[in-house]
């Protein structure tokens, strides 16, 4: 049983995370200084509004993120939300999208003895050249015919997409909106900037953001997300799952 | 006399900055060359011939400052121990006296200065000429033999390898001005005050740094020497640092009042220059004290985040390439798993577009970006079609949306129309019955967390504005009071929080709640 002051401070964090990136004492000192002062907003948080709208609290010391994690949610942007946000036709053209965005944090997150970024940024060409490579070995496992002909939707035609992709088109003047592998890193890479998540400069270099360090460090580097994700990764997902 | 290089020179040196003091950066620099220098000599390989040259020169120096000779016998002596540490293979005694030969000699460049020459950006070549060591016959009872010594470029390096230079140079700097004011020297001493400022933005970025590492890990970070490092920096020196400011502002206000008393007419350089010096270390000491803010900030996160640590007992190291990407190719998973795991995350949530109730929590931003995207799409005329489905769609779905939000006020307000009250258990006792699909009880629960933040409930006309479609809650609720006089007759509802829990299908749950007629007074 929670009192009305708790439910209240409780919502009130959560219109103001779906209001603000990140909840600090800079943008609202005043409700940082209300959950400090009432260990129940997080635990209301923790066994109703979490369960509830399928939605994470991440608390990175004096701050708070808002993420829904994998899970389903009403908060989640559906496929088709993200297809619009980043400009792309169909499903394949987002999956290459989100497999770019997997390549790029195992790129800033693979340092053994730190949870941050292990680089301060990575260089486009060298990103291309990661999912090229990742996508290449995916088709070259010798089961991945075998695979494809159980009719599971994997990624092979994500993958098979990619590598038909003309690397840049010279002279375009909308990198952006060619149909190119350097078109679709520009598409993800400039959806992942509106976010708050990486810098772009140039259409060179990407830079990770603190948002993202915290988010990754926050919420991968936990025990049960961690499982969680990777049960999700080996049970291949629910496939009966609308977009 | 002008050469044409001169000129050149002249004006490349006016537009960048950096070409001032180039040729005191550029010995700076050299002179730790002679220590890289080791790493390539043959007779060195294996020994670590760089970390035995480092050793060599703290040595002497440890002497130095303790007021010691140190001689030929002690160098060689003390390498001769620290050798079997550094080398890739046991040593055997004749290999060890090579090597430290070697060591000596080179660091003392066999007795001559080292020298190295580099192009200046006037296209002359200079010549940079140093020792670092330096051997002097010296005489002992009985025996003659050769002593050590660090030259002051020899020492300068050691100082300026270790962070502690770093923080001493604010102090340091702060010296230099104090004597530029005294001696009134008022262009150097702006100089100088710019130079703080740099320090100061300096640290002000470390410790920005800091916050964002203590909040991405508190325990990592706190075994790392950067954080001890600023710690230190900031119990021992801001204070002292600060009251040093408190005093050069005395002494540039003090000088300015003398400069006003003998100002003398179309000669007041002097007085604007003091003026100007004045308001720069002003701003520059304001700045410096709000890092003493930020010191109180950062133990205050720091404690937080421990505890906060101490009650998570759940991080784990999740390595994104070895264990999520390497087991995503591994596995093969569906594209849309990728999605989920990827990319989902990281991104803000949002209320599904389909029931943008954001609208009530201030200017309506998810329904209007769809109409103002990115102009490549609009110019590239292979989008328009997807463009107006996707905006048919769009209209589609907003009316739905309409429709619904009024279900669930008409659902909400009904009862109220003969009750003075209702609980909203009362409500969704029937929501499994009547069969709700799972968005429409989503959207229901979020709408019952907004109505409950907003407090209120308007259920009377006519307002004192008319809502515009763009907010769709109150439009919704307008509409619908429009439409059934019956209910814009029940007058002003209030929200509260009651008590236990509702039970809503598809296992969710929600407070309470109590909505009441009248206008707040209980």
């Amino acid at each position: 049983m929670y009192e009305r002051g708790t439910v209240e401070t409780a919502i009130v964090l959560l219109r103001e995370l779906l209001k603000h990136p990140v909840i600090n004492r800079e943008n609202n000192s005043s409700l940082i200084m209300r959950i400090q002062q009432d260990s129940e907003v997080l635990n209301l948080w923790q066994e109703v509004l979490e369960p509830a709208l399928g939605v994470k609290l991440l608390k990175a010391g004096d701050e708070y993120y808002l993420t829904t994690g994998i899970q389903e949610s009403v908060f989640a942007a559906s496929n088709e939300d993200l297809r619009g946000d980043l400009g792309v036709d169909n499903n394949t053209e987002l999956f290459t999208c989100s497999f770019i965005v997997l390549t790029l944090i195992a790129a800033f997150y693979n340092s053994d003895d730190t949870t941050g970024p292990s680089r301060e940024y990575i260089n486009l060409v060298e990103l291309e050249g990661l999912v090229t490579s990742n996508f290449e070995a995916l088709l070259g496992r010798e089961d991945v015919e075998a695979l494809e002909n159980k009719g599971r939707v994997n990624l092979v035609e994500p993958a098979q997409f990619w590598l038909d992709l003309a690397t840049m088109r010279q002279g375009a003047i909308r990198p952006k909106q060619t149909i190119t592998r350097w078109g679709f890193l520009l598409k993800t890479l400039s959806f992942l900037e509106k976010n708050q998540l990486v810098h772009l400069i140039e259409e060179r270099q990407v830079f990770p953001q603190p948002r993202l360090n915290t988010l990754v460090a926050n919420y991968y580097n936990h025990r049960d997300h961690k499982n969680m994700i990777l049960e999700l990764i080996r049970a291949g997902g629910d496939e009966n799952a609308s977009d | 006399m002008d050469t044409p290089g001169e000129d050149a020179f002249e004006s490349v040196q006016q537009r960048f900055a950096g070409f001032i003091g180039f040729d005191e950066r550029m010995s700076s620099l050299m002179s730790m060359w002679p220590l890289y220098g080791l790493t390539a000599k043959n007779t060195l390989t294996g020994y670590s011939g760089f970390e035995l040259g480092v050793c060599l020169l703290l040595f002497v120096m440890e002497k130095m400052l303790g007021y010691e000779i140190c001689t030929y016998e002690d160098a060689r002596d003390f390498l001769g121990g620290l050798l079997p540490l550094f080398a890739d293979e046991p040593v055997s005694s004749e290999q060890a006296e090579t090597v430290v030969e070697k060591l000596l000699n080179e660091l003392s460049n066999y007795g001559k200065p080292f020298q190295y020459e580099y192009r200046s950006p006037d296209g002359v070549t200079r010549q940079v000429k140093f020792r670092l060591l330096e051997q002097e016959p010296y005489s002992l009872p009985g025996r003659d033999t050769v002593k050590l010594r660090l030259t002051p470029i020899g020492l300068d390096i050691l100082f300026k390898s270790r962070e502690i230079y770093q923080d001493l140079r604010f102090s340091v700097m702060q010296f230099y001005l104090d004597q530029q004011i005294r001696r009134g020297t008022f262009d150097g001493a702006l100089d100088t005050v710019r130079q703080l400022g740099v320090a100061v933005a300096a640290m002000e970025r470390d410790l920005e740094v800091l916050r964002a590492e203590i909040r991405r890990n508190v325990v990592e970070t706190m075994a790392k020497p950067d954080y001890r490092r600023i710690f230190t920096r900031m119990r021992q020196q801001l204070n002292r640092e600060s009251e040093t400011f408190d005093n050069l502002i005395r002494l540039v206000q003090e000088t300015r009042r003398n400069a006003e008393a003998s100002v003398l007419p179309g000669n007041d350089n002097r007085l604007s220059n003091v003026q100007r010096l004045e308001q720069q270390l002003y701003a520059v000491s304001q700045r410096h004290l709000m890092l003493l803010n930020s010191q109180l900030d950062l133990n205050f996160l720091t404690e937080e985040a421990l505890l906060a640590s101490l009650r998570s007992t759940l991080i784990v190291r999740f390595h994104l390439e070895k264990e999520l990407l390497a087991e995503v190719l591994r596995q093969n998973p569906p594209g849309k798993v990728v999605t989920q795991v990827g990319m989902q995350p990281l991104l803000r949530p949002r209320p599904s577009r389909l029931f943008s109730l954001l609208s009530f929590l201030g200017p309506q931003t998810l329904l209007s970006r769809d109409r103002e995207r990115p102009p490549e799409n609009i110019l590239g005329g292979v989008d328009r079609a997807v463009e107006q489905a996707q905006q048919q769609l769009e209209q589609q779905q907003y009316k739905k949306t309409l429709e619904l939000l009024q279900r669930f006020f008409r659902i909400i307000l009904t009862p109220l129309v003969r009750s003075p009250e209702l609980y909203l258990s009362h409500v969704t006792v029937g929501m499994k019955e009547q069969g709700w699909p799972q968005y429409e009880v989503e959207a229901f629960l979020y709408m019952m967390l907004l109505l409950h933040q907003a407090r209120r409930i308007e259920a009377r006309l006519p307002w004192g504005f008319v809502p515009s479609d763009s907010d769709m809650l109150e439009f919704a609720l307008y509409r619908l009071l429009r439409d059934d006089p019956e209910l814009a007759g029940i007058g002003m509802v209030q929200v509260t929080a009651g008590s236990g829990k509702v039970d809503l299908p598809y296992d969710m749950e929600m407070t309470e709640l109590l909505f009441y007629r009248g206008d707040g007074g209980v």
